[in-house]
């Protein structure tokens, strides 16, 4: 399978439509999941579906002339976009943005996998001790490791976020980790 | 084969690994999006051909440069909502 980031340099090269469109699709197909993911996090469930349609339009429009090197830089600068998008839908409003830890988002993922007969007992066993241990963290921390565990942002991109270093942010993570663990286990 | 016990932090691994199986699944590609998206594919390629290979290559520098700016006044919000808290 193709990487995101050969389906990015061979779309930058495809010069027509019809060579053009399965390259986006791909891409579209890749990052929509996380992304959506992330925009739920970010804003009110109501303007999600706006809020994409805006991230995916300023992709496409830019797509040509980013000069991404590995799949991960691609998404470090998708991130950036949707960002972007997100700080411009708050504009005006008298609202701090902050990661919206909504435990219906993992209820409802979960619920697909349970009506596919996805899951063994011991690993819903254990799925129910990691919701505990989300439940049990608090802000900041909450947010952090929802970044990192629900909407499997990477290091780097949270720390790009968090203008801080990439391994300062895996430090962060990983005391935010410990706390929920002792605070769960109390 | 006995089951694998896990640590705390493979737990949150599995869970993310469960949602993003099930996110997958639950939201799929909205149909308006792709229309969304292949429109803005097809316009951007009219507009790109109209653009001579100066103009291009002005036009990735453009995007490098907003790109970075962007990313710089992201994380100062992001410093300034943390020193708030």
């Amino acid at each position: 399978m193709e990487s995101l980031i050969e389906l990015v340099w061979k779309y930058q090269r495809a010069s027509t439509d019809e060579e053009r469109n399965p390259y986006a699709s791909e891409i579209v197909d890749r990052v929509y999941p996380r992304l959506s993911r992330f925009i739920r996090s970010r804003v009110k469930q109501a303007s999600t579906d706006d809020v994409l349609q805006e991230i995916f339009k300023a992709i496409f429009k830019r797509m040509s002339f980013v000069q991404a090197q590995t799949s991960e830089s691609f998404l470090s600068w998708v991130y950036t976009i949707a960002r972007g998008q997100v700080a411009e839908s708050f504009r005006g409003r008298k609202t701090t943005q902050s990661t919206i830890a909504d435990p219906k988002v993992l209820e409802e993922a979960l619920a697909h996998l349970r009506v596919e007969g996805g899951i063994s007992e011991s690993d819903l066993s254990d799925l129910h001790v990691a919701l505990d241990l989300l439940k049990a963290a608090d802000y900041p921390c909450l947010g952090w490791l929802w970044d990192s565990y629900v909407n499997e942002l990477s290091f780097v991109i949270m720390a790009e976020e968090a203008g801080i270093k990439e391994d300062a942010m895996r430090k962060r993570v990983k005391r935010c980790l410990e706390l929920a663990e002792k605070l769960a286990n109390k | 084969m006995p089951e694998k016990k896990r640590n705390a932090e493979e737990k949150l691994e599995l869970l993310s690994q469960a949602v993003s199986k099930g996110w997958a699944k639950a939201h799929p590609v909205p149909e308006k999006l792709k229309g969304l998206v292949k429109e803005t594919v097809s316009k951007q390629l009219q507009d790109e051909k109209k653009l001579t290979e100066e103009q291009r290559q002005q036009r990735v520098h453009e995007e490098q440069r907003k790109s970075s700016a962007e990313q710089a006044q992201q994380s100062e919000q992001q410093r300034r909502q943390e020193r708030r808290r």
